[in-house]
């Protein structure tokens, strides 16, 4: 065991965050995007049990047959100092008090572990380094395991809480929700039995099931319409909504434009009163929107369903860069949508209103953003203006659920209405903050 | 070379599709999807792209064209 302290395990970061919270550590290291060798994950994995387990006994057995070394745990440090050295030779740490296990394994070893601890794990997650966007809140975070007891246990992801998602009493109930994407992993627990027959479709030729083999579209689903994950933490918005998923994109995430076409078609005509889509194409300065994806959105938003589309990650702000909001997200006929991180900062990769008329209307939450992913992963945290659109269109949903004779231009302006205001312009962020009802 | 293309009438026209189908196959234009908003989805030469654009019910004809998601392992999606 190389790093017994969780998050703190990389020389080269400068703000290290594991899951939700970050880190002050070694400012000396390189900053996010000086080196395209810089690693996303540690190697080591999270395991995290069900909240009310007490016996890890079982666990650190199956700990110990798989990985033939030895598993230390916190409850050896009842009466003891803890320190690194003291568990130097131990390949597992089980921090009982917190239910996560730090696992030093090889994939293999870890699907072993998984298949053999039965009852009572709730996921399994990959150590991420997360290179946070320095932000002003960085430098007040505690350090150390008391962070990580705070990190380890929220009730809510940062988007959820900062959007107010866990304070209302809306759930998106008998509201259709569409997500055009890569689909849904069918199999995922948190989604049983909440997509219908009628309410998925394939408009990839050659691919009838909207079973998603590449994960970016049961993202954006969780966000906008899942619930809590088994430890009780929240990450989805409208968790009792119909989903309608429709697979516009491949299992490689491409997908053409005709695809995208059909798919807005079969959520209008499905009555979706929400179409949430997380792709699009880049967009330079100076050219139009296309028309026959203006056209296919106004005729959504003329059947009554509020279209919500990504603005694009195709900038670099850092570096003075910002590009136009992508395609389809210019039409004059959508909701663009832009990303901010936990410091409510625009993200770095964000797009902003450069073309005329193709403007950022709202920003989500879209760094560092937890939500579902295909099992046996389950639940995985990334970034982008991909995961802030699905914020909006749960948050849509709660509209609807709240005002069911709304149309779509007024579901806009009570987004406009809620919207938190942040100190930013007007081109990066439009309205604001987008705020559940 | 065959594409596929995505043509969009005005909207004024839309009322007149069927017959504007007709014409469009005479083009040589094998139809795959056609909408009530006035998007035409098939597949043809390329050269039938220009006859196409100049008919004055046609608001605007492209080559159907690929959006791609960064891959899976990717940080920012």
């Amino acid at each position: 065991m190389k790093a017994p302290y969780l998050g703190l395990s990389s020389s080269r970061t400068r703000n290290l965050t594991v899951g939700l919270e970050s880190f002050p550590s070694d400012t000396s290291g390189p900053v996010p995007g000086d080196d395209l060798e810089t690693p996303l994950y540690t190697g080591r994995y999270f395991l995290i049990f069900e909240k009310d387990t007490k016996d890890f006994s079982a666990a650190a057995s199956v700990l110990n047959t798989t990985l033939n070394t030895k598993v230390a745990s916190s409850s050896d440090f009842q009466n003891d100092t803890f320190s690194e050295e003291k568990i130097a030779d131990a390949d597992a740490f089980i921090y009982e008090e917190l239910g996560v296990a730090l696992v030093s394994a090889e994939q293999h070893q870890v699907q072993a572990i998984q298949q053999q601890v039965a009852g009572g794990l709730a996921r399994i997650e990959p150590e991420m380094v997360v290179y946070a966007i320095p932000f002003e809140a960085t430098e007040a975070l505690p350090q150390g395991i008391a962070a990580f007891v705070a990190a380890a246990a929220p009730s809510a992801t940062w988007g959820i809480s900062a959007t107010g998602s866990d304070l209302t009493t809306f759930t998106g109930q008998n509201v259709r929700v569409a997500i055009l994407d890569t689909g849904l992993d069918l199999t995922h627990p948190d989604f049983a039995g909440r997509v219908t027959a009628a309410g998925q479709s394939s408009f990839v030729p050659g691919i009838a099931s909207v079973q998603d083999l590449h994960g970016h579209g049961t993202h954006c689903t969780g966000i906008a319409c899942g619930n809590s994950d088994p430890t009780g933490v929240r990450y989805g918005v409208a968790g009792k909504s119909d989903i309608y998923i429709g697979k516009v994109l491949d299992n490689t995430g491409r997908g053409a434009q005709s695809w995208i076409l059909n798919g807005i078609s079969w959520a209008a005509a499905n009555q979706c009163k929400v179409i949430s889509m997380s792709l699009g194409s880049r967009v330079f300065p100076g050219l139009a929107f296309v028309t026959a994806y203006e056209r296919a959105i106004a005729s959504a938003v003329a059947k009554g369903s509020l279209v919500v589309v990504a603005a694009g990650n195709d900038s670099s702000r850092s570096t003075g860069v910002i590009n136009p909001v992508g395609s389809p997200g210019n039409c004059p006929s959508a909701i663009a949508v832009t990303a901010v991180d936990i410091g409510l900062k625009i993200a770095d990769f964000a797009n902003g209103s450069i073309n005329p008329g193709q403007d950022v209307f709202i920003g989500g939450p879209g760094v560092n953003v937890l939500s579902s992913w295909p099992m046996p992963t389950r639940y995985r945290s990334i970034s982008g203006t991909s995961m802030a659109t699905p914020f909006v269109a749960g948050i849509s949903a709660l509209i609807c659920e709240m005002n069911p004779g709304f149309t779509p231009a007024q579901v806009k302006g009570e987004l406009s209405k809620l919207a938190q205001s942040l100190p930013l312009p007007l081109s990066d962020i439009g309205c604001g903050l987008v705020k559940a009802p | 070379m065959m594409v596929d293309l995505i043509i969009t009438l005005h909207k004024d026209d839309v009322k007149d599709m069927a017959s504007l189908l007709e014409r469009f196959k005479q083009e040589g234009l094998s139809i795959s999807n056609v909408t009530d908003y006035g998007v035409i989805m098939g597949r043809g030469d390329k050269s039938i792209i220009e006859k196409l654009s100049q008919q004055k019910e046609v608001e605007s004809v492209m080559e159907d064209y690929y959006t791609q998601l960064p891959p899976p392992e990717a940080d920012i999606q």
